[in-house]
C-alpha cells in the first residue's frame, strides 16, 4: 500500500479509530493486524519474511539475555545475524554478486553459467532487517532487555508507518512507548495531521513534478546540453529530499497521531556547511545506525589515523551498498567517504582561514551542496557511462559555463538565505508569531490541500526509498 | 470538550470548507476551460446527434480523420475521431459503440502507419470523455490508477488539472497563444473539425513543419510498427467482424513535405512491406482499404498543416470517400 493512495486514506483513519476505541492492552493487536495488512496489500507472501525475522529475533533476544556464557550469547547473536543478513543477501544482493563474479571470471576467460534468483525485492527489507539486527546487538551488549510480549515485538518489527522506508527504529526508544497508555490528544493529532499534509505535499507535488524532468533528462543525457544536465541534477537533489523526507513526515505524523514518537530523520540537510554535518542531517536514523553498529565496532576514530580513514571508507561503502546492489551506489558511498576524509585532512588548514563569517558560511554551504550533487549523479544515473557523461558535459562551452554557473549560484544563494532565516532568532520568533495567526494557518492548509488536489493527484508514483 | 470531539469537529469544518471551494473551482474550470476543449465539444455533439438522427456510419481515428471527413457530405454519419487518439482508445470506443449503438452499420477506421508507432503524451488526459466509452476498471488500468481515483476524476474533473489551469492563465496573459487559440475556438460540426487555415499561407517554413510532424509521429523509428498497437488494432477488426459490421479502412492524405521527411528514413513501399501480415488479415476479413496517402500530395492549399486537411480539402476528400465507399 502506498501512502499516496486512496487505499491509505481509508486505511489510516480506520486504524486510528480502532486503536483509540479499544482498551490499551489489546491495542498492539490492532497495530499488528494493520501493519501486516498494510504490507500484505503489496505482496502477501512476503509477510513470511517479516514473520521469520520477528520469530528469530524474538527467540534470539531472550536466549542471548538468558545465556550464562559468552559463547552461548555469541552463538545466538550469530544465528540471528546470519538469518537476517542471509535473507537480505538472498533477496537483494545475490544476483548482483553472481553477475559480478561471472563478469570477473569471464574477464579471465573462465566460463561460468549465469545463476540468478528470479525474485522481487521485498519492499522495506533493508529497513526492518537493520531494525531487528540493532535489537539483538543491543541485547548482546547489555543495553536493553528482551521484549517478552511476542505481539508487541512483532509490532516493533512491522510498525506500518515506518515499515517500508524508515526511520529505522531503536528498540530502547520504541518498545517502552507500548507500555504507556496513549490518549487521543488534540495537540498531537493536529501536529500529526499537519506533518502528514506537509509530507504529502512534498512527495506528490514537489518530488513527483520534478521527477518528470529528471527522468526525461537522465533517460538520455546525451541528448541534452550542460545547463539541462545541471538542472536535472539539482532537481534530483530536491526530488530525493522531498520524496524521502515527505515519506518520513507522513510516517512521523501518523505515528504521532496514535501517540508514538518517532525520531527525526532529516534536519534541512542542504543547509549543511560540511559533509560531516550533512550526514548528521540526512537520513539520521541510518547514519546513526552505521555509526553505532559498523563504524564504532570497527574502532571508530580511536585508532591510528590510517585505520580511522579505512573505517570511514568501509562504513560509507557499506552504506552505499545498503541502498542497492549496483556499482553506482557503491561509488556514491565511496565518494562520501572520501569527501569526509579530505575534510578531516584539511580541517586544520581550513579552520585557520580568517574571512568574514557570512562569506565562510556561503562558501562552505556551496561547497557541500556541490559535492553532494556530484554524489547524486552516481546515485541517479542509469549507468556509470551516463554518470561520467553527465559530469563531463555539464560545462563544455563558455555559454554553458556562464549559464550553468549562474544557475548554481542562484540555487546556492536561495539556500544561503534560507540558512540565514532558519538560524536567526529574530526570524524564528517572527515565524512563531505568524504561526499563531489561525486564519493564516488555515490558509496555508487550504493551499497545501489544493496543491495536492490540482497538481499531485493521479500520479501514484512510488517513493524512491521503497526500492531500498 | 473532549479532545477527540474537538478534533473531529474542526476536521469536518475544514473538509466542508475544502469541499465548497473545490466545487466552486471545479465549476469555473468546467465552464471556462473544459467545455471549450475539442473532446468535450465532440462528445456533446455526439449525444445531440444520436438523439436526433439515425446514425449509420461512424468515423473513428485521430486528428487526421477528425479534420478529413465532413459528415455533411456523408449521410447519417458522425465523426467521432479525436485528436491524438491512439489505437487502444479506438478499440474501447468501438467496443462501446457495438454494445450501445447497434444501429451503426459502417465503421470507418483510420489505417495510417504512424498510429502503430505514435508516441502520445497523456493519452487519457480527459478522464470524463474516456469514461463515457470505458468502465472505471478499464480506465483505471490504462491510466495506472485505482478505479476510485477515476471515480473522483469523473465527479470532479478539475482534480489533477493544475498544470492545465496554469497554462490557461498564461495563455490568456499572452493574449492567447495562436496554437491554443486554434485548439479552443475551431468550429466543430458533427464531430468534424472545420478549419479554413491554408498551409502555405499559414506557415513560413513548411518543410520544417513537415519534418517535425513526421519525426514526432515516428519517434520510435526504426521501429515502425509496435506489436502492442498491432494486436489491439487486429482485436478491433476481429470485434467488428464478430458483430457483422461493415468496415472501411482509410489511409488519410499527407502533404509532400510530410512524405519527403518520412521517406528520408524509409520508403512508403518499405513501410507497406512491414504491414504485409496485417494487410493479409484485412484481406481475410474482406475489409476494404482505401489508400489516399498520396492523393493530395501536391495540393498543399487543401491542408491546414503538413497532415491535416482544411475546409476545402475535407469537402473534396469526403466527396471522394462517398464515391468510393459504395455503401
Amino acid at each position: 500500500m502506498l501512502f499516496n493512495s486512496l487505499h491509505f486514506l481509508i486505511f489510516f483513519p480506520v486504524i486510528l479509530i480502532l486503536y483509540f476505541s479499544i482498551p490499551h492492552r489489546f491495542r498492539w493487536a490492532v497495530l499488528l493486524a494493520g501493519s501486516y495488512y498494510f504490507y500484505m496489500s503489496w505482496k502477501a507472501e512476503y509477510i513470511i519474511l517479516i514473520m521469520i525475522s520477528t520469530l528469530v529475533d524474538y527467540v534470539a533476544g531472550i536466549q542471548i539475555y538468558n545465556a550464562q556464557s559468552k559463547l552461548k550469547k555469541k552463538i545466538f547473536l550469530g544465528l540471528s545475524l546470519s538469518i537476517n543478513l542471509g535473507l537480505l543477501f538472498a533477496f537483494k544482493y545475490f544476483n548482483f554478486f553472481s553477475d559480478s563474479t561471472r563478469a570477473l571470471l569471464n574477464h579471465f576467460a573462465i566460463p561460468m553459467d549465469p545463476i540468478t534468483l528470479k525474485v522481487l525485492l521485498p519492499v522495506g527489507i533493508s529497513f526492518y532487517t537493520f531494525q531487528t539486527i540493532s535489537y539483538t546487538i543491543d541485547i548482546y551488549r547489555g543495553k536493553i532487555k528482551p521484549e517478552r510480549h511476542l505481539g508487541i515485538f512483532a509490532v516493533y518489527v512491522s510498525f506500518f508507518p515506518q515499515l517500508v522506508a524508515g526511520p529505522i527504529l531503536r528498540a530502547r526508544d520504541f518498545l517502552p512507548q507500548f507500555y504507556v497508555e496513549h490518549k487521543f490528544e488534540y495537540v498531537r493529532a493536529v501536529e500529526g495531521a499537519r506533518l502528514i499534509l506537509w509530507g504529502f505535499f512534498k512527495k506528490m507535488v514537489i518530488a513527483d513534478t520534478l521527477a518528470t524532468t529528471v527522468n526525461m533528462i537522465y533517460a538520455t543525457p546525451s541528448s541534452y546540453s550542460g545547463p539541462y544536465l545541471i538542472i536535472a541534477t539539482v532537481f534530483f537533489a530536491i526530488q530525493i529530499y522531498c520524496d524521502f523526507s515527505g515519506y518520513t513526515d507522513i510516517a512521523i505524523g501518523a505515528a504521532r497521531m496514535m501517540g508514538f514518537n518517532l525520531k527525526q530523520n532529516f534536519r534541512t540537510p542542504y543547509l549543511s556547511k560540511s559533509i560531516g554535518e550533512f550526514w548528521k542531517r540526512w537520513h539520521i536514523s541510518l547514519s546513526t545506525w552505521f555509526r553505532d553498529y559498523v563504524y564504532i565496532p570497527l574502532g571508530g576514530n580511536r585508532v591510528k589515523v590510517g585505520r580511522w580513514y579505512v573505517n570511514i571508507l568501509i562504513t560509507f561503502i557499506i552504506s552505499g551498498l545498503w541502498h542497492g546492489a549496483a556499482v553506482g551506489f557503491l561509488i556514491w558511498g565511496l565518494l562520501h567517504g572520501l569527501y569526509l576524509i579530505i575534510e578531516i585532512v584539511f580541517q586544520p588548514i581550513t579552520g585557520k582561514i580568517k574571512i568574514n563569517q557570512y562569506a565562510k558560511r556561503f562558501i562552505c554551504l556551496a561547497w557541500t551542496f556541490i559535492l553532494v550533487n556530484i554524489g547524486w549523479v552516481f546515485f541517479r544515473a542509469n549507468s556509470l557511462n551516463d554518470a561520467a557523461y553527465i559530469l563531463t558535459h555539464m560545462f563544455t562551452s563558455t555559454s554553458d559555463l556562464i549559464l550553468g554557473g549562474a544557475l548554481i549560484f542562484v540555487i546556492i544563494t536561495i539556500l544561503f538565505v534560507m540558512d540565514l532565516i532558519y538560524t536567526s532568532p529574530k526570524m524564528i520568533s517572527y515565524w512563531e508569531r505568524l504561526n499563531k495567526v489561525k486564519l493564516l494557518r488555515w490558509l496555508v492548509y487550504i493551499m497545501l490541500v489544493f496543491g495536492l488536489l490540482l497538481f499531485g493527484i493521479n500520479k501514484s508514483v512510488e517513493f524512491v526509498y521503497f526500492q531500498f | 470538550m473532549k479532545d477527540s470531539t474537538k478534533f473531529i469537529k474542526k476536521l469536518i469544518i475544514f473538509l466542508v470548507l475544502i469541499g465548497i471551494l473545490l466545487l466552486i473551482i471545479n465549476h469555473l474550470y468546467v465552464i471556462t476551460i473544459l467545455e471549450r476543449q475539442r473532446l468535450p465539444r465532440n462528445q456533446q455533439q455526439f449525444i445531440e446527434y444520436k438523439s436526433n438522427n439515425d446514425l449509420k456510419i461512424i468515423i473513428l481515428g485521430d486528428s487526421l480523420a477528425s479534420f478529413a471527413i465532413n459528415p455533411a457530405y456523408l449521410n447519417n454519419s458522425f465523426n467521432l475521431a479525436t485528436p491524438a487518439e491512439n489505437l487502444e482508445q479506438t478499440y474501447y470506443k468501438t467496443k462501446w459503440l457495438i454494445e450501445n449503438e447497434p444501429g451503426i452499420e459502417v465503421y470507418v477506421l483510420q489505417y495510417n502507419y504512424h498510429a502503430f508507432n505514435y508516441y502520445r503524451i497523456k493519452p487519457y488526459y480527459f478522464t470524463t470523455y474516456w469514461k463515457s466509452f470505458m468502465t472505471y476498471e478499464e480506465l483505471g488500468n490504462v491510466k495506472g490508477v485505482s478505479k476510485q481515483v477515476i471515480f473522483f476524476e469523473v465527479l470532479i474533473p478539475v482534480i489533477g488539472k493544475g498544470e492545465e489551469i496554469l497554462k490557461y492563465v498564461k495563455d490568456r496573459k499572452d493574449l492567447m497563444n495562436p496554437e491554443r487559440k486554434r485548439w479552443l475556438t475551431t468550429k466543430i460540426e458533427n464531430g468534424w473539425i472545420n478549419d479554413d487555415t491554408v498551409f502555405p499561407e499559414n506557415i513560413e517554413n513548411t518543410t520544417h513543419i513537415g519534418q517535425m510532424r513526421a519525426y514526432n509521429q515516428f519517434r520510435n523509428y526504426p521501429i515502425v510498427r509496435e506489436e502492442e498497437y498491432t494486436e489491439i488494432f487486429l482485436d478491433t477488426l476481429k470485434l467488428l467482424k464478430e458483430n457483422n459490421k461493415t468496415v472501411v479502412l482509410i489511409q488519410y492524405p499527407l502533404t509532400d513535405e510530410y512524405l519527403i521527411a518520412l521517406e528520408r528514413d524509409i520508403s512508403l513501399e518499405e513501410i507497406s512491406e512491414e504491414f504485409k501480415d496485417v494487410n493479409e488479415i484485412i484481406e481475410e476479413f474482406d475489409y476494404k482499404t482505401l489508400n489516399y496517402l498520396e492523393l493530395l500530395r501536391y495540393n498543399q492549399t487543401l491542408f491546414v498543416d503538413s497532415d491535416h486537411l482544411n475546409y476545402n480539402g475535407s469537402r473534396i476528400f469526403t466527396e471522394k470517400i462517398n464515391e468510393n465507399i459504395n455503401l
